[in-house]
This record gives C-alpha cells, sequence and structure tokens, in this order.
C-alpha cells in the first residue's frame, strides 16, 4: 500500500500545477484588472464606444460639462461650452488623448477590484469629477482666438490650478463634422494645443536666455549692446534683428527684444550654460498635469557654430518647446522662482457621495533664485510699461513678454505668441496665448491675454 | 506494521446534517436569486431547487439510516457544484435548468449503482472486458453515426436528445484501466490495455474533441504510473504524446488556429480570442466580490453555460468565489489520494486516483483555456457546465472515488470503530 501511495505523486503535481496556476490567473488579475475593465467593448462600462460607466464632470464653478444620462454619455448643453472644453474634457471616442475622460477613467468610473463595477451597475454611473478650469473663462478665450488656430492656458500660479485651456480647433461632438479628418480647417482638432503641441518659441525664449545671463553672467545689468540691425558673429554668420535699436542696456534689450544683443549673450553664455538652465527651467521634460502628461520639448545646440547659438538664444533654429512648459515657467518667475505643479482635476466623490484621496503633490519646484525671478518679473512689468503699453491691460499690473516666431520665410505664417502674468496677489494668474498664423506677437496675441484677464477680473 | 497503524489517516467524521443544512440554506438563496435574475420572477426555478434540495435529504437520509453510511463528503461537494451550475442555468433559461437537474438526478442514479457493482470486485473483474467492447463500440458508432456540433464530431442525436459518448466513455475508461492493471503483470494485460488506450485516443482524435483526448491522455498517465510505479513509463507516454500533439498541430488547422492565439488573445479580441477577453473582462469587471446573479455580461455570450460557466462564476458570485468553487475538485483529489492509502484494494486506488485526476485535469483545462493561462481547448466544467453526457459522467466518476474510502462499503460507516 505504502507504493501506491507514493504513485499517487502524478495526482499530487496536477494538484500543485493546479494551485500554481491559479495564482498566475490571480496575479494577471491583480495586476491587469483595471486595464481590461476599461476595453471599449466592457459594455458595463462603455455603450457603443462611449464610456457610460463615468460619473458627472464639473467645472470649478459646478457647470456641468459632462454626464451619463440613460446610459448615454451627453455633453454641455451649451454648444459654445462643448467648443471650448472639449479637449479637456475628450471626446467620447478617445482621440484626443490628453482629455480628462481618457486619463482618468479608473477614477471616473470608480472601478476598484474589490467590488469590480458593482457602483456603476447599482448608480448607473462612476464617480463624480471637479475640474480646475472656468467653462466661461474658457468660452471667453475660444471667441477671442475667433477660430484662429492656437491656444490659451491660464494657470493659478500660486496653486497650480489650470483655470483655463483652450485649443483650437476644435469641434462639437454632438455634431462632428464630416470632413473632420481631411479638411485643413480641422488640422490638429484631436490635438489640446497647450498640453501637446510643440512651438518654436520665438522671442519668448529670450526669458531663458536673460535667466541665463543673470545667473552667469556677473556685470550683465552694467553691460551695453549696440544694435544696427544686423550682427555680424566673429565665427562666420549673422543675426538680424527685428529694428535698429543702437545703445541699449538689459532691460532695454528685452524691452525691445533685441536679437543683436541677446544673440550676443547666448553665443557668450555658450553651448553649456544654456544648455544647462533650459534643462533646469524643466522646458525639455515633460510636464505632468496630474496624470496627464505633456509633449517633451527639444533644444539641442550641442557642438553648433555660434551662429545657430546666436539664432537658439533669440528662440529660434531647431527648438521646439510646449506651452504648458512654457507657462509653467512664467508661473515661477511670478512666484519668487518657485514652479508650482499644474493640475486640472480637482476631486472626486462616489455617487454616495464619498471624496476619494487624488493624492495631488503640491510641492513645488525652485525653478529660479529668488533674486533671477524678481530681476525678470521687473523686466517683464518694463516690457509692458514701455513697450506693450500699461493702458492696453488695465487694472492687471502685467508682466509679459512677447513673441513672434518664425516657422518659414513668409511673415504671415509666423508663430504669435504672449506669455505673462498678473503681478497681484488678488489676480495671481500666469497666462500663454498662441496664434498659429497669428503674426506679430504684442498685437495679435495680446489682445487675446487681455479679453480673458479681464473677464478672470470681472 | 505497527508504525503504520498509528499513523493510520484519521477522518474525523463531519456532521453531516449540519452539513446538509448549511448546504440547502445556500442552495435556497440560489434559488431566490436564480428565480428574480429575470424580468418575471420564476417560480419554476423554484421548484427546480425545492426538488433539489428535498432529493439531497432523501439520499443522504436513506444511506444514512438504511446503509449505515456516515460518509457524504463527496456528494455534499457535488450537490454544492451541481446547484451553482443549475442557479446560472436557471437564471438564463428555467427550463433548461430542469432539463439539468434531470441530469442531476439521472447522474445520481448512474452513482449510486456504481457504488454498490463496485462493492464486488470479482463482479468488476468479470466486466472489464464487457466494458472494454462497449466502450470501444460507442466509440465507432459515434465515427460512423456522429454528428459535428461546434468543431468536433463527437455527438450522436437520437430524436430530441443528443449525447456524447465519449463523456461516458470517460468513465469506463477508467474502469477498464483499473481493473485491468489491478492485478497483472502480464505483458499480455499490458499490451492489450494498451490498445484500448490508442483506440479510445485514436478515434477521439479523429472526432476532432481534442480536449477530451488530453483528458484520457492524463488519465492514462494516472492509470500506467499508478500501476507500475516506474517513472520511464510516463517519460516515453510523455514524450509520444508531445510527438502526437506536434503532428497534429501540424495538420489540423482547426488545432493551430486555437494555439496560436494562446497568449495573444488580445490581439485578436474579436476573433479566435473573442471568449477569452470577454471572459477576462468579466472577471475584472465581477471584482473580487461579483456584481450579484444576473448582473453579469459573460452570461450573453455563446456557451455561457458550458465552457464559459466559470467566467459567469467569477463575474457574478465573485472572483474569490470562483476560486473557492473550483479548489473543490483539488478538494476530491486529495481525498481520493488520502483513501487510496488506506483502499481495500488497488483497484479502488488506482480508479480513484485516475478519476479524481481526470475531473481535475478537466477543471484546469476549462478554466484556464478560458482565461487564456492554457490554450482553449473547448471542455466543460464538471458538474457545472450545462449537459446531460458530462454530469452523467462526472457523477459516475465520482462513484470510483467514493468506492475507495473505506467507510463507504463499512456498515458502520467508519463513525464506530
Amino acid at each position: 500500500m505504502k507504493r501506491i501511495a507514493k504513485r499517487g505523486i502524478f495526482l499530487w503535481l496536477i494538484c500543485a500545477a493546479f494551485i500554481g496556476g491559479l495564482v498566475f490567473l490571480t496575479v494577471s488579475l491583480a495586476v491587469n484588472s483595471d486595464k481590461w475593465v476599461m476595453k471599449y467593448y466592457n459594455t458595463h462600462v462603455y455603450s457603443d464606444g462611449e464610456l457610460v460607466g463615468a460619473g458627472t464632470v464639473y467645472d470649478r464653478n459646478g457647470v456641468v460639462l459632462a454626464e451619463t444620462k440613460n446610459g448615454e454619455r451627453q455633453y454641455s448643453e451649451n454648444k459654445k461650452v462643448r467648443l471650448s472644453t472639449l479637449h479637456v474634457i475628450g471626446d467620447p471616442k478617445g482621440f484626443i488623448s490628453t482629455g480628462v475622460q481618457s486619463n482618468y477613467q479608473a477614477e471616473l468610473t470608480g472601478y476598484k477590484l474589490l467590488y469590480g463595477v458593482y457602483n456603476i451597475k447599482k448608480y448607473g454611473k462612476g464617480n463624480d469629477m471637479k475640474l480646475t478650469i472656468d467653462s466661461e473663462i474658457c468660452n471667453v478665450a475660444y471667441d477671442a482666438l475667433n477660430g484662429r488656430k492656437g491656444t490659451v492656458g491660464v494657470m493659478n500660479y500660486k496653486t497650480g490650478e489650470i483655470i483655463c485651456a483652450v485649443s483650437s480647433p476644435s469641434y462639437d461632438v454632438n455634431n462632428i463634422p464630416s470632413d473632420i479628418n481631411t479638411s485643413s480647417k480641422y488640422e490638429g482638432a484631436y490635438i489640446n494645443r497647450l498640453f501637446s503641441g510643440m512651438y518654436t518659441p520665438g522671442s519668448t525664449f529670450k526669458l531663458v536666455t536673460a535667466a541665463s545671463a543673470i545667473e552667469n553672467i556677473a556685470d550683465i545689468n552694467e553691460r551695453e549692446w549696440t544694435c544696427n540691425k544686423i550682427y555680424k558673429v566673429p565665427s562666420g554668420g549673422k543675426i538680424e534683428c527685428n529694428g535698429n535699436h543702437g545703445k541699449q542696456n538689459f532691460e532695454e534689450a528685452l524691452a525691445n527684444s533685441c536679437n543683436v544683443a541677446f544673440a550676443q549673450i547666448a553665443i557668450e553664455l555658450g553651448e553649456e550654460r544654456l544648455s544647462q538652465t533650459v534643462n533646469e527651467l524643466g522646458l525639455t521634460k515633460s510636464v505632468s498635469i496630474g496624470k496627464i502628461k505633456s509633449s517633451v520639448g527639444e533644444f539641442d545646440i550641442k557642438d553648433k557654430s555660434d551662429e545657430d547659438i546666436g539664432w537658439a538664444g533669440i528662440g529660434q533654429f531647431t527648438t521646439m518647446l510646449s506651452p504648458i512648459a512654457l507657462l509653467r515657467m512664467t508661473g515661477a518667475i511670478a512666484n519668487g522662482g518657485t514652479a508650482v505643479n499644474p493640475y486640472i482635476v480637482t476631486s472626486f466623490a462616489t455617487q454616495a457621495g464619498e471624496a476619494l484621496n487624488l493624492d495631488l503633490n503640491m510641492q513645488g519646484e525652485q525653478l529660479f533664485e529668488k533674486t533671477t525671478a524678481d530681476k525678470l518679473k521687473s523686466m517683464m512689468r518694463n516690457n509692458v510699461k514701455s513697450n506693450y503699453g500699461d493702458y492696453n491691460y488695465k487694472g492687471l499690473s502685467l508682466c509679459a513678454k512677447s513673441g513672434t516666431a518664425q516657422i518659414d520665410n513668409i511673415a504671415s505664417h509666423d508663430t504669435a505668441w504672449f506669455i505673462g502674468f498678473c503681478d497681484d496677489e488678488k489676480i495671481p494668474y500666469c497666462f500663454v496665448v498662441i496664434i498659429e498664423h497669428g503674426g506679430f506677437g504684442s498685437s495679435n496675441a495680446g489682445p487675446v491675454a487681455n479679453k480673458v484677464l479681464q473677464a478672470l477680473v470681472d | 506494521m505497527a508504525e503504520k497503524t498509528k499513523n493510520k489517516v484519521k477522518i474525523k467524521p463531519l456532521n453531516n446534517f449540519a452539513m446538509l443544512i448549511a448546504i440547502s440554506v445556500f442552495e435556497a438563496v440560489l434559488a431566490f436569486s436564480s428565480a428574480s435574475a429575470s424580468k418575471e420572477f420564476s417560480f419554476l426555478m423554484i421548484g427546480v431547487f425545492a426538488l433539489f434540495i428535498a432529493l439531497q435529504w432523501a439520499y443522504t437520509a436513506i444511506f444514512y439510516f438504511a446503509f449505515h453510511r456516515r460518509n457524504f463528503e463527496l456528494e455534499f461537494i457535488a450537490f454544492f457544484l451541481c446547484s451553482i451550475g443549475l442557479c446560472i442555468i436557471g437564471s438564463i433559461e428555467p427550463k433548461d435548468a430542469l432539463k439539468q437537474l434531470i441530469m442531476i438526478i439521472a447522474g445520481m442514479l448512474i452513482f449510486i449503482t456504481l457504488v454498490f457493482l463496485l462493492g464486488d470486485t470479482d463482479l468488476c473483474m468479470k466486466l472489464r472486458m464487457p466494458v472494454a467492447i462497449v466502450a470501444v463500440l460507442a466509440l465507432a458508432a459515434t465515427l460512423v453515426l456522429g454528428k459535428e456540433i461546434n468543431g468536433a464530431k463527437n455527438w450522436i442525436v437520437l430524436g430530441s436528445f443528443t449525447i456524447q459518448p465519449s463523456e461516458l466513455v470517460k468513465a469506463m475508461f477508467i474502469f477498464v484501466g483499473s481493473a485491468t492493471l489491478e492485478k497483472i503483470q502480464t505483458t499480455k494485460n499490458l499490451w492489450a490495455f494498451l490498445g484500448f488506450v490508442v483506440v479510445c485516443i485514436g478515434s477521439l482524435f479523429v472526432m476532432r474533441d481534442f480536449g477530451t483526448a488530453l483528458i484520457f491522455f492524463v488519465g492514462f498517465l494516472i492509470l500506467a504510473f499508478m500501476n507500475s510505479g516506474d517513472i520511464r513509463t510516463v517519460i516515453y507516454s510523455v514524450g509520444a504524446g508531445l510527438l502526437g500533439s506536434a503532428l497534429i498541430i501540424r495538420f489540423k488547422p482547426y488545432v493551430t488556429a486555437r494555439f496560436s492565439v494562446y497568449r495573444h488573445v488580445w490581439e485578436n479580441y474579436n476573433e479566435s480570442g473573442y471568449q477569452q477577453t470577454r471572459v477576462l473582462v468579466g472577471l475584472a469587471s465581477g471584482g473580487l466580490l461579483g456584481l450579484g446573479i444576473g448582473a453579469g455580461n459573460v452570461r450573453y455570450l455563446w456557451a455561457s453555460t458550458t465552457d464559459l460557466i466559470f467566467g459567469v462564476i467569477c463575474e457574478e458570485f465573485g472572483y474569490i468565489f470562483g476560486i473557492l468553487t473550483v479548489l473543490c475538485f483539488v478538494g476530491i483529489a486529495v481525498s481520493a489520494l488520502i483513501n487510496s492509502v488506506a483502499a481495500k484494494s488497488t483497484f479502488y486506488s488506482i480508479a480513484a486516483v485516475a478519476g479524481a485526476g481526470m475531473l481535475l485535469f478537466q477543471t484546469a483545462l476549462n478554466i484556464f483555456g478560458i482565461t487564456d493561462v492554457l490554450p482553449l481547448t473547448g471542455v466543460t466544467l464538471p458538474f457545472i457546465s450545462q449537459g446531460g453526457s458530462s454530469m452523467m459522467s462526472c457523477w459516475a466518476i465520482l462513484a470510483f472515488i467514493k468506492a475507495s474510502d473505506v467507510r463507504t462499503y463499512n456498515m458502520n460507516g467508519g463513525a464506530k470503530k
């Protein structure tokens, strides 16, 4: 009989293998369940490709931006709100990869491995989500862009709340245009330009060059540069300026946005120090907006000629930056050198009214020395006073820098930029406005920024 | 020998009627959940469960009082498993649950008869040749008269009944194998049995019932090893089996298709990976605690009450419950292994271990096949899946394990020593 006991080993092995299989299955389930449950053919969560298992999405004032009603995903009743908040919310089919609906699927559906999709079955929808954006401000920004391609981003530089994130062109999810994939009118309609766009920074980059100069060139404030429209680089090549600025100090050079002066500063700083500043300011890293990741900026002047470095120092050459990264940097200037982490989702609440912990990382990052930030702030304030005109931006205590980035040789193709902030405790907002084929920066992007900020002040 | 007596496995009898009450309460809950799952409350389902519960009490009472049996653990496990199947089948179509109950009753009758028959080992030895002949004839009939349903030609249609002879042959296979190998060490017997094995597995290949063929193969391995205790036998057999499988995969596009999707179900979620991906999505959706009976989506899939029933259990009863359910088969296997040590005859030991092994292996093929842990082979979940042939075969195999328990044929039921 003992023999028989030993011979049963084959079945013991099958038992062990069986339990091993169960362990494998359990581990696979534990690791992958949130991915599996979000398959679009899971009809608990999706219906006809729409995330019906999601809860209601509110803006900061409690305006409903998207909700599930009778098993269907419905967006705002107001067409303009649908257009201006599309890229933040995301489309029903998930083409807009940075939308909160696709990036916060698990939180929106309230999925937990423990009880599965039970709450969706019980309440007909998942968790409610509150956003930092203000749909009214988004509408103003969308109107101000007036059909031009581009983006408007506004952030509270003290807290990191994104108040406005509008991207144009947009489209109406309730009435998707038939030519959306073919017409040039809708080129890049699925892209949130604020988070995923990549732009030549133009003169806005002079803030970066200036920051590097303040930290690396001790007597920068005593220096003077003479602009005769063209600067001949000693090692070959030339840099052209937009004007003939004559003799100017550091502050005047930024206010004039003088290419001649800033190309010389960039060449003096050299490849290493300029690259270091760009990296330290987080411009070549992806910015995290909660779970949403921005595009990654490109800046490469390694082993390049002085002429190339000169062009890079004034925001041309091969440099491409993400608008949100530049917005974050601008916010740091306003905030005494510390960049707060931008975020767009404030909170989630279950249908039972229970709040979920989002684990927001409120820890900021020191991008500039306080003295550097304050110097840049006063120079940006001076830009408005001496160049853009304070009367154009009444009551905003505006500090700003414009940019007109050339993308080819045709002036009308230039990208118009305007970035800056209000130096006022009561309106702690920084902003970025970009208009593609927008022409001259301050005169085209500036008024858009003013409209949005004035709406915020009201 | 003195030492052996000391180490003798002591099985403490559970309080049978307390267990039965617990099972009945569980089944009553299932009855109401199942009856409420459809739009209209189904009184038929209540009736089906009431009848089933009554049968369990009648069975236990008769064998407890009239036959002085005290060991009912195996039957209780089977009752538990059958009730889960009934609940799910009935929550989709109450009439099917009634059919399933009739099949459970048929299975229990076969079980009772077999347990009595197996008590007489001499009769069993005499019967092995006729049973082998019946098995071969049944397979031959299937090959000739068989109808192809869902890719496998293993069904015989008799009027409104469809039967799957290969399922019934499973029990005969164990019977013949154990009876032949019990005493023999003669080469003649061994060759005769090998011939029988080749005929059985060969016919299943021709029928393209790949899953069942694999189960037979594992049954054969256990039988061979239990008999000789020689690891070489197993190695040779596995080698032969692998070579055979390689040839089959090479030449049968149908099998190749099923194997090529293995571990790639997500890329083929709308074609060959359809069932597996939906089951995994169901597992995730149900979570550990389940959505409640009738609330899942796996139930709407094709074959949800047969091949995919484990997916329905996990989604609606919860993953934890699903795991506990399939662990019952490990429990059956362990009890067969423990019984085999103390069994009155090696015939019982071999039959019990082979039977339990085949049940457990079939369970593995089913639940791991539909969850992409193993390639999908399309076999049923024992005792739970809808289907009469499978149900009867499971009860028949359970009889072998029951027979190996020394308490079964001891008139004192092992309660009094």
